[in-house]
This record gives structure tokens, C-alpha cells and sequence, in this order.
């Protein structure tokens, strides 16, 4: 028979915390690694009740666990192991995972409990929880973007195809007019089509292509905006500004410059034309930190309904405005994102404000 | 060449056709295949969902467009802007409930260059909808599409 103070030892060895308990559910002995676990020194773990490791609302199921476990031991039963909450002398809640091994003897019946913390392993657990639904929501939106894109795609073909058919019957008919509008209906499809594979591509590059930081002027990108935007505004009658500080700032350029011309484009193409004076105006601000531009418009608005999807890819919330992909916000975001910025927006009948704020970097 | 409607003894049994689709040029496709292969009395042009409904919610408006077409035939897109054609779809069998006599005269055959199992599937859940129809509108589908029509004895 090894003597008492080997078995101890051996006990105190393992990695498991061990508490043995009599038949009125006292603690007679406890191993090192419970007593570090439950925070009492060994002394007063001895002799305490079992349900005080527990939090006080499964304090009675504890005892009907054990009642139940003792009253009948079955093989099954001993090969279970439960997970429950414990509670520290410190009052803080602990996730573990106890096994009970009921052990008859003259003197009683007892149960020896081998515990393990698994507040790691729970920990664990919930990051991969959180990640799976992050990945399951990335799916969800890769799932909409290909059938997006694959329908955006074919559609102007099938048209182009029914089209294509329609100039035959034309022509077979003699009517040359009809066909040439027929035509003319193609080459804009076409083009609008070509438009809509460079912005696809753009949004593959932008999840992948690396930060390209350097130093530009606001006054150029300024002027940059005016070349491209100044016609076009016109022809909308809408009144466009666009104010900077005198300033350089350290960004992406092609993202920068790409986030504003979605913004300003949009600004001009859904404008209101029931609204006498037209603008979109272009604001930008700096501070110690960041680079704030807002791009304000009062055209149409962007419904309500359709806030929280507004930087969703293949959005498109007004049907009476023909052009568009659904890829501009989408695409602003990403860009925003990808610099470390934020993007927020408001919307009413009045019109939009979208405000993006970047860090404004070294320069 | 111009759309015309068809008239005559034969009109009378033609029904109207609601065609509901963001896209002109898919508009000005389908409304010249049906006028040319005679299809229908008159054929009226919606450029979204939310048009579609305004109509089927104006009593007024609707008796009118509808006038004493036998049935009225909706070719529903399933992509469009704000209302896909499936939200439109879920309306109407709202509106149904309510207007006992509208529903009797509807019919809907969805209308996509979708190839998509899941919405030749989707669409096939309503009893609202007849039939799938693939863009363009061809010969063969046309043919399909009149069959169709005559098994509900239009």
C-alpha cells in the first residue's frame, strides 16, 4: 500500500483539479491544482460543501446532478462528463468541465470529481463562433456579388442578341430605320457594358492591391475634380464647388481620387430636377488627425428603406436614373476602408451628404 | 416599324399584357415580339415594380387599363431596382387576398435572363405564376408562351 503523502503528492500532479466528496456533499479532499483553480487555500476547501463552487443559481441542480449520479452509477454516466459555470472565492464565474466517479465504501458512499477549467477553450470557441458567422456573412455577400455580376453581365448580351434578331426581321421588312435605331440601341448597351467590366475589375483590385501612399495637393486634386466634373454638371444644371484648405496630404491617391469622383459623379447624376437651384458642394477639412471631406447634394435621396444598403454591391435605388452599375458606393466604401477612414452618410427628399473621414498620414 | 395594337373579332379574346421590366430596351424587345406575333389587345409598359402596384392599387386606374380584357397577363422581370420582381410578386398575392375580382382576370409569367435553379424554383412556389419565360423573347418561348396561354383557355 503506498502511504498517504505519495498518493497526495500524485495527485497534486495532476492537471485536473480533484475533489474527493462524502455522502453529504463535504469536501474531504482537495488537490493542488482544484485549490489554485477555485482560489481557497487547500485548508478551507476541505470541509466546505460542494455547492459552494458554484454560482448560487445551480446551486440546486448541482445537488439533483449528484443526487442522480450517486443513486444510480452507470457506465454512461461515468463516462459523462458535464460542463457548468463555477464560482471562485473572488465571486467570479469560470467555465469547467467536471467528471464525477462515484466510489462505495464502508463508510459511504462518495464521489470523486475531476474538474477542468476550460475557460480557454470556451474563449476559443466564441472567436471561432464569431469568425464563422463573419465568414458565412463574406459568403453571403461573395454569393450576391457573383449572381449580381454574372446576371448584370448577361443581361445586356441577351438584349444585344434580341436585338441583333430584330435588325434581321428589320431589314427583311425594309425598314432601315428601325434597324438603324436598333443599332444605335447595341453601341449604347456595348458601351455601357465595356463600363461596367472596368468597374468590376476595379472592385477585384481594390480588395487586393496593395496601399499606395504619397503626397498630393488638395489644390490639384481640385482641379482634377473641376476637368472632370465641370461639363457634366453643367449639362445637369447642377451648380457645382468644391472648397479645400491649402494643404497636402499623405493618402492613396487612386483611392482617394476614385472615392471623390464616385461621390461627385452620383451627386450629379441623381440630382432633383423638381428642385429649382441644383448643387452638389464639395468640403474639405483638416485636422491634426484626419482628412474630412463631405460631398453634399440636395438631389433625389436615397429612400430610407434602402439606408442599410446603400454600400452594398449591385444596389440601385433609383430606377429613373438608367445609368449606374450599383458598384460606385460599394466601391467608395472599400476604398475608404482599405485607407483606415470611415464613411457615413445622411439622406432625405432634401438631398445627401456623404462625409468620409481618412488620416490625414505624415505630409 | 410601328407597334400596333391588334383590333378586330379576335381582339376581343386577346388579353392585355403588363410588361414589367426596368430595362427599355428588354421593354421595347418583348412589346414588339407580342405585337408582332399578335398576342395580345393592348400591351401597357411599366418601368419598375412599384409602378406595377401603384396600378393594381388604383381601382379606378385599373378598371380602365384593363377595360374588358378577358385577362390581364404580367410579364414580370426578376431584377430591377428597389423591387425585385419576387417582392413584386409577394405583393400582389397581398392584394389578391383583399380584391377577389382582380385576381380572377391575373396571371404572371416571370420573365428573367435568369438561368438561376432557384429562381425557375422560386417562381414556380406561387400559384400566381404560369410559367418562366428566358430572355429574349424567341420564337420557341413564344410558342411556349401561347400554349400556355391557350391551356387557360383565353
Amino acid at each position: 500500500m503506498l502511504d498517504a503523502d505519495l498518493v497526495t503528492r500524485a495527485l497534486d500532479a495532476a492537471a485536473s483539479g480533484m475533489l474527493l466528496v462524502d455522502g453529504s456533499e463535504t469536501i474531504v479532499m482537495a488537490n493542488r491544482t482544484a485549490a489554485e483553480m477555485f482560489g481557497y487555500p487547500r485548508e478551507t476547501l476541505v470541509g466546505m460543501q460542494i455547492a459552494e463552487l458554484l454560482p448560487r443559481r445551480l446551486r440546486t441542480d448541482h445537488a439533483e446532478l449528484r443526487a442522480a449520479f450517486v443513486d444510480t452509477p452507470t457506465a454512461r454516466d461515468l463516462a459523462r462528463r458535464r460542463t457548468v459555470n463555477a464560482r471562485r472565492s473572488d465571486g467570479v464565474e469560470f467555465p469547467v468541465e467536471i467528471g464525477l466517479t462515484p466510489i462505495e465504501t464502508d463508510a459511504g458512499p462518495f464521489v470523486m470529481s475531476t474538474i477542468l477549467d476550460i475557460t480557454e477553450r470556451v474563449e476559443v470557441e466564441r472567436e471561432m463562433q464569431i469568425a464563422m458567422e463573419d465568414l458565412e456573412h463574406r459568403v453571403q455577400e461573395l454569393m450576391h456579388f457573383s449572381y449580381s455580376a454574372s446576371h448584370d453581365l448577361k443581361a445586356p448580351l441577351t438584349t444585344i442578341q434580341g436585338l441583333a434578331r430584330a435588325i434581321t426581321e428589320d431589314i427583311d421588312a425594309g425598314d432601315t430605320e428601325e434597324a438603324q435605331r436598333n443599332v444605335g440601341r447595341i453601341a449604347a448597351i456595348a458601351r455601357n457594358l465595356g463600363e461596367l467590366v472596368e468597374k468590376l475589375l476595379g472592385h477585384a483590385l481594390s480588395d487586393r492591391a496593395d496601399l499606395r501612399t504619397e503626397v498630393i495637393s488638395l489644390r490639384e486634386v481640385r482641379s482634377t475634380l473641376l476637368e472632370q466634373f465641370a461639363r457634366p454638371a453643367v449639362e445637369a444644371g447642377v451648380e457645382l464647388t468644391i472648397e479645400f484648405p491649402e494643404a497636402d496630404v499623405h493618402v492613396d491617391a487612386t483611392r482617394f481620387m476614385q472615392a471623390l469622383v464616385n461621390l461627385v459623379s452620383n451627386g450629379i447624376r441623381f440630382m432633383d430636377a423638381q428642385k429649382d437651384r441644383r448643387f452638389v458642394q464639395v468640403r474639405g477639412q483638416l485636422d491634426a488627425a484626419s482628412l474630412v471631406i463631405e460631398v453634399e447634394d440636395n438631389g433625389r435621396g436615397i429612400p430610407t428603406r434602402y439606408h442599410d444598403q446603400v454600400f452594398g454591391t449591385f444596389r440601385r435605388f433609383h430606377p429613373e436614373v438608367k445609368s449606374g452599375s450599383g458598384l460606385g458606393l460599394a466601391l467608395v466604401y472599400k476604398h475608404v476602408k482599405r485607407m483606415s477612414g470611415d464613411i457615413t452618410f445622411m439622406s432625405s427628399e432634401q438631398g445627401t451628404t456623404f462625409r468620409i473621414a481618412i488620416p490625414r498620414g505624415r505630409g | 416599324m410601328t407597334l400596333r395594337p391588334v383590333s378586330g373579332h379576335i381582339a376581343e379574346m386577346l388579353p392585355l399584357v403588363l410588361i414589367v421590366d426596368d430595362n427599355e430596351d428588354d421593354r421595347y424587345l418583348t412589346h414588339r415580339a407580342i405585337v408582332r406575333a399578335e398576342l395580345a389587345k393592348t400591351v401597357v409598359e411599366l418601368e419598375h415594380g412599384v409602378a406595377a402596384l401603384d396600378l393594381m392599387a388604383d381601382a379606378e386606374r385599373w378598371r380602365e387599363t384593363v377595360g374588358d380584357a378577358p385577362h390581364v397577363v404580367a410579364l414580370l422581370d426578376i431584377n430591377m431596382p428597389m423591387l425585385s420582381g419576387f417582392e413584386v410578386l409577394e405583393e400582389i398575392a397581398k392584394q389578391r387576398e383583399t380584391s377577389p375580382e382582380f385576381a380572377e382576370r391575373l396571371v404572371v409569367f416571370i420573365f428573367s435572363s435568369s438561368q438561376n435553379d432557384t429562381d425557375r424554383e422560386r417562381a414556380g412556389q406561387s400559384d400566381l405564376v404560369r410559367g418562366y419565360l428566358p430572355k429574349p423573347l424567341d420564337v420557341d418561348s413564344l410558342r411556349k408562351f401561347v400554349t400556355q396561354l391557350e391551356s387557360m383557355a383565353i
